[in-house]
């Protein structure tokens, strides 16, 4: 996104592309009982890809770009670009599939359709490489499109009927946004032809704006609702609670990365890349944007307060916690889009870590409701602290990582001369407070007949607690979440990088 | 260096306490056993930086948002205060009666590190966390004992510190904003900020939660007696402190801020005197103690309150509240491990009760006392400053009525541990002669403090009689009050009086919280409702938006009468007329 960067042709995204797309083909053709075959492409495809982000970081930091790009119907070209944002997040879904490519396979160790699910699990990850990498809006819009199609079988995994509820739902308002998206992207490009996305807004946009104004935000409106859907802005958040019926290692994924980081990262996308932050603000889609997003930020929170469902309680703070990123995104402040770009990272990792540990507490305990939770933490200490770890994250507290997001977005909040999004933030962390705590609480509290069952059942036959492939990276993520609060101020931390990214917007 | 070894080994140990958890059990019993038994050691490195270090800021660019620390006037006495008393504490824990000492020592070590983290910040990203790291360890050591009272006690001391976060990261966002990143600017940025009122508002309460402010003290009486008795001492002595060192840090003591140092010695002499009382009808020795600290932390708070409101006297101000808060903590923490030490140590009765005594006169400051210097720097920083909240009497001659009020309360105090049972069993000698010490030595080190420290740099003549009547009569007319008291209910006819013999059953401890309790019981009920009813609506609406009609129902039906040929034979017939029409039309335009 730096503007003097150098641009390289390079067939580098498209392989990052591959690295996902090549198992995927080969997976689905794999009987079932192939398990080390899977197993070992998804692993391969992983790390691969996590090597390619490792390799390009220190090349884009300096400010070079990678750019791949193909015909693909006349006039329009399919465009690949590793720029410093798209890089940003490749790093996160390549690093959370990693560890949720492994959960995963300890997940469903012995379940059916394991090659339907590994199928579609790699295409949804080629899908967000795909969103991430887009150079253009029409490319964007592809992968935008694909990964709906490819996570509705993944909801619906289970193939039970609330399963298949939760999945239709969910389709419905994914392929809604879509077409709300696909009027958007044509009748921009009908107006101005295919757009690259630049750091700073789109000149041919910022002159139809200034022309056509009314056409513009209209379009601007359009795609901001298209985006909205998948970020589960309120009123378009409906299918987020009903989608958490998907396995765990789903649920980690769509509300870690995949399709919630999508719509935030289309956001973002959107408003800084394509309108720019002063355009957009001139046609008023900004202020709309912040005001949709803090009350999502607060209703989301109120919502989860109620939910006894774990998975459900944690479907309504990803609602809540998205927001932030939205929220970020529409204030014009260095600051805060600088707290947006790394909440999209920070949230990933801790609301992966939370999913993980529910998955964990529904396989190995058999527990899925806050009520039954009581005493985990002496069974699971490590998932349990884990659990924790995020969830005082999210809350945002120093020094994890949810602090560090927090905090810049309070203050570029003041910054930008809205001073209600320090409220807004406050409230938030009282009620995030106010219903993770309780879980928290409940985890380590000894059970009432703790002493008679210690007496009785002697030394633990297990020396884990759980199956490692789930344990792990359930404790790496949450490591991770302390690693990237205590260390934010390192070079190639989420936050410095975020900071080095949201300056390209203000050039 | 010296930084990260003092701040880098007890966190090494409780990162080697929590590894015990996967190593095998006979070896990780023998380091728990090794750490809680020797876990004073934790504080040692602190200890030696808080001597060799100079007052140089040093800062971590990498870590968090930047941090950075330094040994300022305010920083190094409050420092050592924390060392001596967490190395204490930590020594007191394995003989405290908790059944997983390796546990509470982790915790106490973890709270060590944030709570001198918050004396030494140099930035307020440092301070923050440091200040939030500590809340959230003390409620482990609140709930420590897993009962029922404990559990209670760490509900309320966890809601009060989650509402005190808010606003102070509220705070902590508009200094920041003012630009008062570093703390020796926020003072300043703070008095120029336009949102200077507000922030003043969000500081007093948030810390005011952590300085037992009335009406914001409620978790003091609950969460002291409920915590294990070495970290009641650390809770009282020195956590309740980091709320003074905010106050210190972040009010803008240099302008003339009236109407707040109004408000502020208005709440302070509220607590320091409406405590006392309250304390008296209590039977719980830790209960009284902990009235005490409320009571003494609003005298803390009324030096506050000058400072704010006198721009001249500020600077001598704060000298004081340091050099009070760093003898108050010392005393108050002698008096609670004395609890322990009266119950279980081997010393016999006498020099117990004696040490302990000396502790208490301490708190009252009667002369030769570390209290005695702490009160007449009080004192004399206040100087003549008047207020309307302490009746347009001069604020000096007030303060000493605290001191009448901590007579009576540690008379009580004294009366209700004479009647408590001893069960004495070997213990360290060293261990009980550096709590002795803890005892006698801080009048020197309070004395020094006061001499050396501009700009107060007044300590009271040792022998001065003036002096000595000045500061001893709250002493005696507590006394005689208290051997009165004694005396009427000992009377027959008070013999069921619940007041003259309190069982802490007129007033239960944390007063107000049982009323505050209700309140947000209800506020919570009719918050659920309104959840409940807002699902409702939402469900009402969902079942309205649905189609009374399937779409694809209805698309059948079209479909289906489509297929009929006499329909479908019209449709077309009719599209190809329109086509026709239009092409008539339009054919030629193009």
């Amino acid at each position: 996104m730096t503007p003097e960067a150098s641009v390289d042709y390079s067939i580098v995204p498209l392989l990052m592309l591959l690295t996902s797309l090549i198992p995927a083909g080969i997976i689905f053709c794999l009987r079932e009982d192939q398990v080390r075959w899977r197993t070992t492409l998804n692993l391969a495809g992983a790390l691969a890809k996590v090597g390619f982000v490792v390799a390009l970081i220190p090349p884009v930091v300096a400010g070079d770009k990678l750019r791949a790009s193909m015909p693909w119907v006349p006039g329009v070209d399919l465009v690949l670009v590793t720029d410093a944002f798209s890089l940003f997040f490749v790093a996160l879904s390549a690093g959370l599939w990693l560890v949720t490519t492994i959960y995963a396979i300890g997940y469903l160790e012995g379940a059916p359709n394991r090659s339907r699910f590994f199928g579609f699990f790699s295409l949804c990850v080629t899908a967000t490489t795909g969103i991430a990498l887009a150079g253009n809006l029409i490319t964007f819009l592809l992968f935008f499109e694909m990964l709906t199609l490819v996570t509705y079988p993944l909801v619906a995994h289970r193939g039970t009927k609330d399963a298949l509820d939760g999945a239709r739902t969910y389709l419905a308002y994914t392929l809604g946004g879509g077409v709300v998206l696909l009027a958007g992207v044509v009748w921009l490009t009908v107006l101005v032809g295919p757009v690259e996305f630049t750091a700073g807004g789109v000149e041919a946009v910022a002159e139809l704006a200034a022309d056509r104004p009314g056409v513009t935000t209209a379009i601007g409106a359009l795609l901001l609702i298209g985006m909205s859907v998948k970020a589960a802005i309120v009123p378009l958040h409906g299918w987020l609670p009903v989608a958490m019926v998907a396995p765990a290692p789903v649920s980690a994924l769509l509300h870690a990365v995949a399709v919630v980081k999508a719509g935030a990262f289309g956001i973002v996308r959107v408003v800084h890349d394509l309108f720019g932050l002063s355009v957009a603000g001139d046609l008023g889609l900004l202020p709309v944007l912040a005001a949709f997003a803090g009350f999502t930020i607060v209703y989301g929170s109120i919502r989860a307060l109620a939910q006894d469902d774990l998975k459900k309680r944690l479907a309504y703070s990803t609602i809540s916690q998205l927001s932030y990123v939205a929220l970020g995104a529409a204030l014009v402040a260095p600051l805060a889009t600088a707290g947006a770009l790394v909440h999209i990272v920070h949230q990933g990792m801790m609301k992966i870590t939370l999913f993980f540990c529910a998955g964990l507490f529904a396989e190995v305990q058999g527990i899925s409701k806050i009520s039954q939770l009581t005493g985990v933490g002496r069974r699971m200490p490590l998932t349990a602290a884990a659990f924790t770890v995020g969830s005082l994250g999210m809350i945002g507290l120093p020094p994890l990582a949810g602090f560090v997001s927090k905090w810049p977005l309070a203050l570029g909040g003041l910054d930008a001369g809205t001073a209600w999004v320090l409220p807004v933030l406050i409230v938030s962390t009282l009620l995030n407070a106010a219903y993770f705590l309780p879980v928290v609480y409940a985890l380590w509290r000894p059970e009432p007949d703790e002493q008679a069952t210690a007496a009785s059942a002697g030394p633990p036959r297990r020396r884990l607690e759980a199956p490692a492939a789930l344990l792990w990276p359930a404790v790496v993520t949450a490591a991770m979440v302390l690693f990237m609060g205590v260390a934010a101020g390192w070079t190639y931390s989420p936050w410095s990088l975020a900071e080095m990214i949201a300056e390209g917007s203000y050039r | 260096m010296i930084w990260w070894i003092a701040a880098g080994w007890p966190l090494l140990l409780v990162a080697s306490l929590m590894a015990s958890g996967v190593v095998p059990r006979s070896t990780a019993e023998r380091l728990r056993d090794r750490v809680s038994r020797f876990g004073w050691l934790a504080v040692v490195p602190a200890g030696i930086l808080c001597v060799t270090a100079d007052s140089e800021t040093v800062t971590v660019a990498w870590m968090l948002l930047g941090t950075s620390v330094a040994l300022d006037d305010i920083a190094r006495p409050l420092l050592a205060m924390a060392v001596v008393l967490y190395g204490l504490a930590l020594s007191f824990i394995p003989r405290s009666g908790t059944e997983r000492p390796a546990l509470l020592s982790g915790l106490v070590m973890v709270c060590f590190v944030a709570n001198a983290g918050v004396f030494v910040a140099a930035d307020l990203i440092t301070f923050y966390l440091c200040f939030t790291v500590m809340s959230f360890a003390g409620y482990g050591l609140v709930v420590h004992s897993g009962s029922g009272s404990a559990r209670r006690a760490g509900r309320i001391y966890l809601v009060m510190t989650v509402l005190g976060e808010g606003a102070v990261l509220s705070a902590m966002v508009l200094v920041a904003r003012a630009g008062g990143m570093r703390l020796n600017e926020s003072a300043a940025a703070v008095a120029a900020s336009p949102d200077r009122d507000l922030i003043i508002g969000l500081l007093l309460v948030g810390f005011g939660v952590k300085a037992g402010t009335v009406p914001l003290h409620v978790w003091l009486p609950l969460a002291h007696p409920a915590a294990p008795t070495p970290a009641s001492a650390v809770l009282s002595g020195a956590m309740i402190k980091a709320g003074l060192v905010g106050w210190l840090r972040f009010l803008p003591f240099g302008e003339s801020e009236v109407g707040w140092g109004t408000a502020f010695v208005a709440l302070a002499l509220l607590g320091g005197f409406l405590a006392v009382p309250v304390g008296l009808l209590q039977d719980d020795p830790k209960v009284i103690l902990a009235y005490s600290s409320i009571s003494q932390m609003g005298f803390l708070a009324a030096l506050v309150g000058v400072a704010l409101a006198i721009p001249e006297v500020a600077p001598a101000c704060a000298i004081a509240a340091v050099i009070y808060a760093v003898h108050h903590g010392l005393a108050k923490g002698v008096l609670f491990l004395g609890v322990q030490m009266w119950d279980v140590e081997r010393w016999r009765r006498w020099p117990v009760a004696v040490l302990m005594t000396l502790a208490g006169l301490s708190v009252i400051g009667a002369p030769l006392t570390s209290g005695y210097v702490a009160k007449y720097g009080a004192k004399e920083a206040v100087g003549a400053a008047t207020f309307p909240a302490s009746g347009g009497i001069a604020l000096a001659e007030v303060l000493p009525w605290v001191g009448l009020g901590s007579t009576l309360l540690l008379a009580r105090f004294a009366v209700v541990m004479w009647r408590r049972d001893r069960a004495p069993s070997p213990t360290p000698v060293t261990r009980d002669t550096a709590w002795a010490s803890a005892a006698v030595v801080p009048v020197a080190a309070a004395g020094w403090l006061a001499a050396s420290h501009e700009p107060l740099s007044s300590r009271p003549g040792w022998f001065d009689p003036g002096t000595w009547w000045a500061q001893g009569w709250p002493l005696l007319a507590g006394l005689a009050l208290a051997v009165a008291a004694a005396l009427t209910a000992r009377r027959p006819r008070w013999n069921d009086s619940r007041i003259a013999h309190p069982h802490g059953d007129v007033v239960p401890p944390g007063d107000v919280v049982t009323l505050e309790e209700r309140l947000v019981r209800s506020a919570g009920k009719g918050l659920r409702a309104i959840l409940h009813r807002l699902e409702r609506l939402a469900a009402g609406v969902r079942s309205r938006l649905a189609p009374p009609v399937s779409l694809v129902a209805a698309v059948g039906r079209v479909q289906r009468s489509l297929g009929a040929w006499e329909v479908s034979g019209a449709v077309l017939l009719i599209l190809i007329a329109v086509a026709i029409g239009w092409a008539a039309v339009n054919g030629g335009a193009t």
